[in-house]
């Protein structure tokens, strides 16, 4: 299902693509493997930035990848993946991952997940799914899984923004003030 | 509806929670004036994302019961502010309950008449072009009108594993 705008109701803006990264680039994101493997035993993966909690009852999780992705099309047929979130010594498998072409998978340190699906060794939490529901939203597919299995991994997360990789980086908070849940 | 051949393990709550800490997220207070009322309305979210940049869409998720969404979304028009790293206090204010959360916050109107919150890395003005029920959130799809950047380079302000932090680029 396409939910686009349609051109005619989109705001003319002129917010250009250049623009657009710029300044989303200003929003640190989690780096986030999404796994599968097909009947010939091939292993595939993509990764993305927009990996997001979606709702807790049902579990639910969602991504968006971008509709030029190659990969998205052979993990969409699998309809189940892992969705590894990376940790911040993995900038490697990242960018083999983030790699266009086969054999991307070539080497990388895994293990089949409750699902069949690879997890990748090293990341900090292994989310496995099962595909509800696929949109086309604009030059993105947006997905969303539904939870079969959940389990904690080593490390901590990887983070990006603006273009450069990072670590998360405490703040001292007074402990007679509780940090709000940001959901 | 068919079940799928895999059938779900049960997943609760706390496992789910325990999991998903792992995933840092950025903070982002979302704003807008009541046209009739002139009050205005926020929120905090931890799930804004970038959707597509042709046509210009971002997204982000809200509790199906939420109170203050559907008072911010019935302006038509509303302000999306990057919250930097040292903005945990509009966080707070942003996440109580209540009337007015903005009465403590430093911001000024735009030129599409959205609040932007002073001192944020980012103001997106957006309008709500869909919005659909995925188990108990409901995400919501909106195009860009207008985006800005701070001027300036400031950290931003990062949730994660339960707790507040920021972003260190490696070396």
């Amino acid at each position: 299902m396409d939910i686009t705008p349609s051109p005619e109701k989109t705001p003319d803006s002129d917010i250009t693509p250049s623009l657009y990264r710029q300044i989303l680039g200003k929003l640190p994101t989690g780096v986030t493997a999404i796994t599968g493997i097909n009947d010939d035993d091939e292993k595939l993966g993509l990764v993305v930035g927009t990996f997001q909690s979606l709702s807790l009852e049902p579990p639910l999780v969602m991504f968006c990848v971008d509709k030029s992705s190659s990969s998205w099309p052979k993990l969409r047929k699998l309809q189940k993946f892992t969705a590894n979130i990376l940790s911040d010594d993995q900038i490697s498998i990242c960018r083999s991952l983030s790699r266009k072409g086969p054999e991307k998978f070539e080497g990388l340190p895994c293990a089949p997940g409750p699902l069949g699906t690879p997890h990748l060794d090293g990341a900090t939490a292994y989310i496995d799914c099962v595909v509800t529901a696929e949109v086309v939203v604009g030059d993105h597919y947006m997905v969303v899984g539904s939870v079969t299995n959940m389990s904690e991994g080593t490390g901590d997360a990887l983070l990006f923004r603006g273009g450069k990789f990072g670590q998360y980086l405490p703040i001292e908070i007074p402990a007679t003030e509780p940090a709000r849940s940001a959901s | 509806m068919t079940a799928p051949v895999l059938e779900a393990r049960r997943i609760d709550s706390d496992t789910y929670r325990v999991v998903m800490r792992h995933l840092p997220t950025g903070v982002a207070a979302i704003c807008s004036t009541d046209p009739v009322a002139g009050t205005q309305n926020g929120m905090i979210v931890g799930t804004f994302a970038s959707l597509s940049m042709e046509p210009a869409l971002v997204t982000f998720s809200v509790m199906h019961s939420s109170t203050s969404w559907p008072r911010i979304a019935e302006a038509g028009q509303f302000s999306i502010s990057l919250l930097a790293e040292d903005q945990q206090q509009v966080c707070r204010a942003l996440s109580a309950k209540g009337e007015d959360k903005l009465s403590d916050v430093a911001w000024s109107e735009s030129a599409w008449g959205t609040p932007h919150i002073h001192g944020s890395l980012a103001w997106f003005d957006c309008r709500i072009e869909q919005q659909f029920t995925a188990g108990d959130h409901v995400v919501v799809i909106a195009s860009v009108l207008d985006m800005t950047p701070a001027e300036g380079a400031s950290a931003p302000l990062i949730f994660h594993g339960g707790r507040f932090g920021s972003f260190r680029e490696n070396a």
